[in-house]
């Protein structure tokens, strides 16, 4: 019964731990947005970030691992698109460019495929 | 909307026909250049167009270090009288930006460099120079990591765990 006790006791804190983890994840998170609203890179108005992303997207087109350097075949299989992973402001620009996703590549899969066509909105689709 | 101060006509050196435009740094240093040169820049001939019609002087005030402006001067310079598509403000627009050789050469500068001028070629609204700008920033991070980009850029990952971790987010791209 004791033992019983201690191992519930265990989990009520292990719980709290994990949420103590994920609240530091948020607050460390929130500092980082700070810190990035101050980086130049960071935050390059729209219109240039959009520029950047399509000119990398001409020449690192995702489905095309050999293109590039990349040890991490996942990420270099995505091509340009990892600029979508940096930080919340470029994805939000790059997302919000739908002429950048129009170049649908069956190569990254089915569940791309879906993606591309739905970011890429309106646009006309080349594949 | 621009900042400009009314000048004597003493400040500025040429009467007339030479047409002088006087800049201000944001550090405060007073760059007088020819009007051609910088008429790649829409900004700059906006507020040339203004100030005939004022018929008064007017020292242009820009937000950004006289190095930067010096750069963007040099670039300017050098392709005076040189038809770029991107800059003819009556052409469509290209369809990507020509890569020009001097260019590449030109922008072989630190990070923090190459930013500054693209924000400043932004500024002063000179197309063809913050098209080359981005393919450099491009050419910068092309092939490299999520993790080395941010480290070239200096840029933080502040995404959420929520975020690292929602359906349409890094995991599924």
């Amino acid at each position: 019964m004791r033992k019983q006790v201690s191992e519930d006791d265990a989990h009520a804190r292990l719980h709290t731990l994990e949420d103590e983890i994920h609240a530091c994840r948020q607050a460390l998170a929130s500092v980082r947005m700070r810190r990035n609203s101050l980086a130049p890179a960071a935050i390059l108005p729209y219109d240039i970030l959009a520029l950047v992303f399509e000119s990398l997207a001409l020449k690192q087109p995702p489905g095309l691992a050999s293109y590039c350097n990349i040890a991490h075949a996942q990420e270099a299989m995505l091509g340009w698109i990892t600029v979508t992973h940096v930080c919340s402001r470029w994805r939000q620009v790059a997302l919000d460019v739908p002429t950048l996703w129009s170049t649908v590549t069956p190569e990254l899969g089915d569940m791309w495929f879906n993606l591309l066509l739905t970011r890429s909105r309106s646009t006309p689709i080349s594949v | 909307m621009p900042t400009i101060v009314s000048v004597d006509d003493s400040t500025v050196p040429g009467e007339g026909s030479s047409r002088l435009l006087l800049l201000v740094s944001s550090d405060n240093k007073h760059i007088v250049v020819e009007e051609d040169i910088m008429s790649r820049s829409r900004f700059i001939s906006k507020q040339v167009e203004g100030f005939e019609a004022t018929s008064q002087r007017h020292a242009i005030l820009l937000p950004f270090s006289s190095f930067v402006l010096n750069k963007v001067i040099e670039y300017c310079s050098h392709y005076r009288g040189y038809y770029l598509l991107e800059d003819d403000p009556d052409a469509a627009p290209p369809g990507r930006s020509p890569v020009r050789e001097w260019d590449q050469e030109f922008l072989d500068v630190d990070r923090n460099m190459l930013l500054r001028i693209i924000k400043a070629a932004h500024y002063l609204e000179i197309k063809s120079l913050v098209g080359s700008c981005a393919r450099a920033i491009a050419d910068m991070i092309r092939g490299k990591t999520t993790e080395e980009m941010r480290e070239i850029l200096g840029v933080e990952n502040d995404f959420t765990p929520e975020e690292e971790h929602s359906p349409s987010s890094k995991c599924t791209g």
